[in-house]
């Protein structure tokens, strides 16, 4: 054996011409195809490459694996991002989920770019809101006193910036659809879902071919948290329409307490229309479909809902049922074929809840759909347990006293206010600190149980002003030859 | 050359970008999805060998980029910086996960990739049929190798940007990489054998 290998040895040195070529490193020819190496290294490899053959031949083999990878085409998305991007940074923002409260929110909070934008005002006090909510719910009975009337729902214009952020991409996510809807097999329901869209198809939402939440039955799972968005005419927010809506549907309205007190501090506050109105909601699901619903057919005020779908997208990606995957994909704006398409028109709301899946099919009579729907899963509309807790815009003197929070870095106090009564355990969140913020996520967490158990259903419902339909479609105008339109649909497969 | 006289210029197009999205315009960070997804989504799912896996990472490092924005230095390149993100939770995630999926599922996945419809029926079958090969044998490279090769050859990325990505000495991307390449030699010999004869 040893012999064997002074033989090896010894045949290997009589190929190479001296010692000094013996140590040469072939990983200098993989380097030299990259056009890396220092000069001297690159004069030593074309030195060698002169005189040894096989390091020539290891160079070209090289090169042909090379080209062979590089000539592999490029792969892309297929759809813009932006739009899902955003939604979902938005969302992670809005929500001190799993990851959030391991951190700390306080530390999230902070990692909010705080003061420097306006839009981090409103996903500050977004996430506050939604935090202190939940611990609301969690804590029963929820009424009364010295329960944060305010949460940084402050500037107008940074509200209408990030809401309206993604909103190209999402209109032509609209054209893209109602193409596809064109390109279906026009049969009398398909036709109506298109006219149903030019009528009140601003921003694409009221009439989109569908909007899906799906909700994970496994408790714990932090992103538990539906958001509605609603567009509506600015006349119907300000005479709160939606709160006739609930109303129908059996969700009760709580009034915020302090509101009084909250007027009085703030006389020096004009007194401004608002053009957002955020709710949080839990619900039973039926109650909820039955809300969207109701605001779904109400044209006069509600221009358009949105479901953030961003879960259920997921959610369906690993699932059996492979129609519902298609026709998400569908959703974001990746056309499936013309059967898939069919398929998911005959869809509308559809929430997975413990209780089982809900899905109100709209072109089959919205009113009529959902009660078969309710009856067959025999289940009947509002117990009552519904409860909406409305998050009021700030004033300007909670402004001061959120900067004062700044200064302080106290997370807690300034951004719930008016003070609380000392009984009254929100206001002593202490967010501030570890203690608080581990609480806080505790509290979420018996929240999940809670509603898991009660089959209640949480949705954060943010309603903002939208235009005269009229005014703003461009998407109704779309022909659908139009080459975004085309172009949607060749991305799609 | 002429490559990273316009990686400098996106650079500090980059900065702009994220300055303003720190500013308080979203809008301007859907620009930097737009400019980078597509090349993101090139290289992870060549590295996780699944589109779908590919697509929720490059989703999920936008946002986590998002979210951490105001942490990002500046020091690195944005595109390094989301790029390891990316990667560290696409690792972390495959971990949790499923085994990754053969790069065969990509391969399916026709839709997605530009076609050229230029050459010859032959050529053309030809072309799909060495595509096929180099993703089977890229899928059968080890991570740490497949990740290299995907970097240098599809990303085009240099020696101390592979370096920086992987938080490697260049030496280690120089041994690594021509250790990738001689298994694909390998596992590839015989299209490599007729392209040197042929």
């Amino acid at each position: 054996m040893f012999i064997l290998s002074i033989l090896l040895i010894l045949s290997k040195r009589s190929v190479m011409p001296d010692n000094k070529a013996a140590e040469f490193d072939d990983e200098l020819l993989s380097a030299y195809l990259d056009d890396e190496l220092a000069p001297e290294e690159r004069a030593r490899v074309e030195e060698r490459l002169a005189s040894d053959p096989r390091a020539k031949r290891l160079l070209e083999e090289l090169r042909v694996v090379s080209q062979a990878v590089k000539a592999v085409p490029s792969a892309t998305v297929g759809t813009d991002l932006r739009e899902s991007v955003l939604r979902r940074a938005e969302r992670t923002m809005l929500l001190p989920g799993e990851r959030a409260s391991a951190r700390g929110l306080n530390e999230m909070v902070r990692k909010l770019p705080f003061g420097r934008s306006k839009r981090a005002w409103f996903w500050a006090g977004a996430a506050l809101a939604a935090g202190l909510m939940l611990m609301f719910f969690e804590r029963e009975p929820v009424r009364n006193e010295g329960l944060p009337s305010a949460v940084a729902l402050r500037d107008r214009s940074a509200r209408l910036e990030t809401l309206s952020a993604a909103k190209p991409a999402a209109q032509e996510d609209v054209d893209k659809r109602v193409a596809a809807e064109t390109a279906a097999p026009a049969s009398a329901p398909l036709a109506a879902a298109s006219a149903d869209r030019a009528d009140h198809g601003s921003g694409g939402v009221g009439g989109s071919v569908a909007a899906v939440a799906g909700r994970a039955a496994e408790a714990g799972d932090s992103d538990d948290l539906l958001v509605v968005r609603v567009t509506v005419k600015p006349e119907a927010l300000r005479n709160r329409a939606i709160d006739a809506v609930l109303a129908r549907n059996q969700i009760e309205i709580e009034q915020p307490i302090a509101q009084a007190d909250n007027r009085s501090r703030t006389k020096n506050v004009p007194a401004e229309p608002q053009d957002v109105d955020v709710l949080l909601l839990a619900a039973e699901p039926a109650q909820v479909m039955s809300t969207l619903a109701d605001l779904d057919a109400d044209h006069a005020n509600f221009l358009g809902i949105e479901v953030d779908d961003e879960r259920a997208g997921r959610q369906w990606g690993q699932s059996a049922e492979r129609s519902d995957y298609d026709f998400q994909q569908y959703d974001r704006g990746v056309a499936p074929d013309r059967q898939k398409v069919e398929v998911a028109l005959n869809r509308n709301y559809v929430i997975e809840t413990k209780q089982g899946r809900f899905e109100i099919e709209r072109y089959v009579g919205r009113e009529i759909g959902l009660q078969q729907q309710l009856a067959r899963d025999d289940l009947s509309l509002g117990s009552g347990e519904g409860l909406a807790r409305r998050i009021e815009p700030q004033s300007s003197e909670q402004e001061a006293t959120a900067d004062r929070y700044l200064a302080e870095g106290q997370v807690a106090r300034s951004s719930v206010s008016p003070p609380s009564p000392p009984n009254t355990a929100p206001a002593e969140l202490a967010l501030s600190d570890s203690v608080g913020s581990a609480k806080l996520g505790f509290a979420r967490r018996a929240s999940q149980k809670l509603a898991a158990k009660a089959n209640l259903l949480e949705v954060l419902f943010v309603l903002t002003a939208g235009d005269e339909p009229a005014a703003t479609r461009p998407a109704a105008a779309m022909s659908p030859t139009s080459p975004p339109a085309e172009e949607g649909l060749k991305n799609g497969e | 050359l002429s490559d990273h006289a316009s990686r400098d210029d996106s650079a500090v197009a980059d900065a702009a970008l994220i300055d303003r999205t720190l500013a308080g315009e979203p809008a301007a960070f859907g620009e930097l999805v737009l400019r980078y997804q597509d090349r993101l989504y090139n290289s992870l799912v060549r590295v996780l060998g699944s589109a779908e896996d590919a697509r929720d990472a490059v989703q999920e490092a936008f946002v986590q980029a998002f979210v951490k924005l105001e942490s990002f230095r500046g020091s690195s390149a944005f595109y390094t910086w989301l790029y390891r993100i990316a990667f560290n939770q696409a690792m972390s995630h495959a971990r949790r996960k499923r085994p990754t999926r053969s790069l065969d599922d990509e391969r399916t996945d026709r839709g997605r990739e530009p076609v050229d419809v230029q050459p010859a029926p032959d050529a053309r079958l030809d072309a799909s049929e060495r595509t096929t090969q180099v993703h089977r044998a890229l899928a059968e490279l080890s991570a740490e190798h497949r990740q290299v090769i995907v970097l240098r050859e599809m990303d085009g990325c240099k020696y101390d940007e592979i370096a920086e990505l992987l938080e490697v000495p260049v030496g280690t991307v120089r041994s690594r990489l021509f250790r990738a390449r001689l298994e694909l030699r390998d596992r590839l010999a015989p299209m490599v054998e007729k392209n040197l004869t042929g």
